[in-house]
C-alpha cells in the first residue's frame, strides 16, 4: 500500500463522517454534505486510479464530477416542498 | 526528489480536503457548511498537483488538472491476483456498512434520498478499489442521477396526490 491508496483510505473515511449532517440536520444542509462527499468521491478515485497506476480508472472520476451535480439539481427542482 | 515533492503536495491536499470535510461537519448553518465545500477545491488543485508532479502531463495528469479545475504513458500494470485485503479496502467496506445501515434506519423518505446518495459514493468506491470499474461507473450513473431523479418525482407526485385528496 503506497501513499496514494492511504490517502485515498482517509478520504473515504472523511466522506462516510459527512452521512452524520445528512443524517441528523436539516434536508437542505444534507445536502451541501453530499456535495462535500461527492467532491471526496472523486478525489478518491483518482487517488485510487494513481496508487494502482490503472490510468483508465481516473476516467470515473471524471464521469462522477460531471454527474454528481444532477441529484443536487433534482432537489432544487421537484423537492421544493419536501422535507 | 520529484516524488518527495509529490508526497507533500498530495500530503497538504489530503489535509485540507479533511479540513473541508471538518468544516462541513461542525458549522451549524448550510451556508456556513457550503463555505466549507469551497475549500475543498484548492484540496483538489493540491492533489492534482502531486500528480502532475509525479506523473507530468500524462492522460492522468491532465484528466487531474481538469477535474481541478473543473495522455498517457500507458504503463497500466495487470492486476495482480489475490491481492491481500488493504487498509483501503476495510475503510470501503466499512463505508459501505455504515452509510447502507444508515439508509435503512433514516425514516423520512426525502432524507432518505440523500442518505442514499452518500451510499452509492460509498458502493461506487468499494467497486473501484476491488477492481471492477465497469461496475462502479454503472452505480454513479444510477446513485447520482437515475435515483435521485426517480424518487423525488415519485415524492412530489406522493405529496401533490395528498393535497387533492384533502
Amino acid at each position: 500500500v503506497n501513499a496514494w491508496l492511504w490517502a485515498a483510505a482517509v478520504l473515504t473515511a472523511g466522506l462516510t463522517a459527512l452521512v452524520t449532517v445528512a443524517i441528523r440536520r436539516p434536508l437542505l444542509e444534507g445536502l451541501v454534505a453530499l456535495e462535500a462527499a461527492g467532491i471526496d468521491a472523486v478525489l478518491v478515485m483518482l487517488l485510487i486510479a494513481e496508487g494502482t497506476r490503472r490510468q483508465p480508472f481516473a476516467d470515473l472520476a471524471l464521469v462522477l464530477a460531471v454527474t454528481s451535480l444532477a441529484g443536487t439539481i433534482a432537489f432544487l427542482r421537484f423537492g421544493r416542498g419536501l422535507r | 526528489m520529484r516524488d518527495a515533492v509529490a508526497t507533500v503536495l498530495l500530503a497538504a491536499g489530503v489535509a485540507l480536503e479533511l479540513l473541508a470535510c471538518a468544516g462541513v461537519l461542525l458549522m451549524r448553518a448550510a451556508l456556513d457548511r457550503l463555505h466549507y465545500v469551497g475549500a475543498a477545491a484548492p484540496g483538489a488543485l493540491l492533489i492534482a498537483a502531486a500528480i502532475v508532479v509525479r506523473e507530468s502531463f500524462s492522460q492522468i495528469g491532465d484528466k487531474a488538472v481538469l477535474l481541478a479545475g473543473a495522455d498517457a504513458r500507458h504503463r497500466a500494470r495487470p492486476p495482480r491476483r489475490g491481492a491481500r485485503v488493504t487498509a483501503l479496502h476495510a475503510v470501503a467496506l466499512a463505508a459501505v456498512t455504515l452509510t447502507g445501515t444508515a439508509t435503512v434506519l433514516v425514516r423520512t423518505p426525502s432524507r432518505q434520498v440523500v442518505v442514499a446518495g452518500f451510499f452509492g459514493l460509498a458502493l461506487a468506491i468499494l467497486f473501484l478499489v476491488f477492481g471492477a470499474p465497469d461496475v462502479a461507473l454503472s452505480q454513479i450513473v444510477v446513485s447520482t442521477v437515475a435515483v435521485p431523479f426517480m424518487a423525488l418525482l415519485a415524492l412530489t407526485r406522493f405529496a401533490r396526490d395528498d393535497q387533492e385528496d384533502e
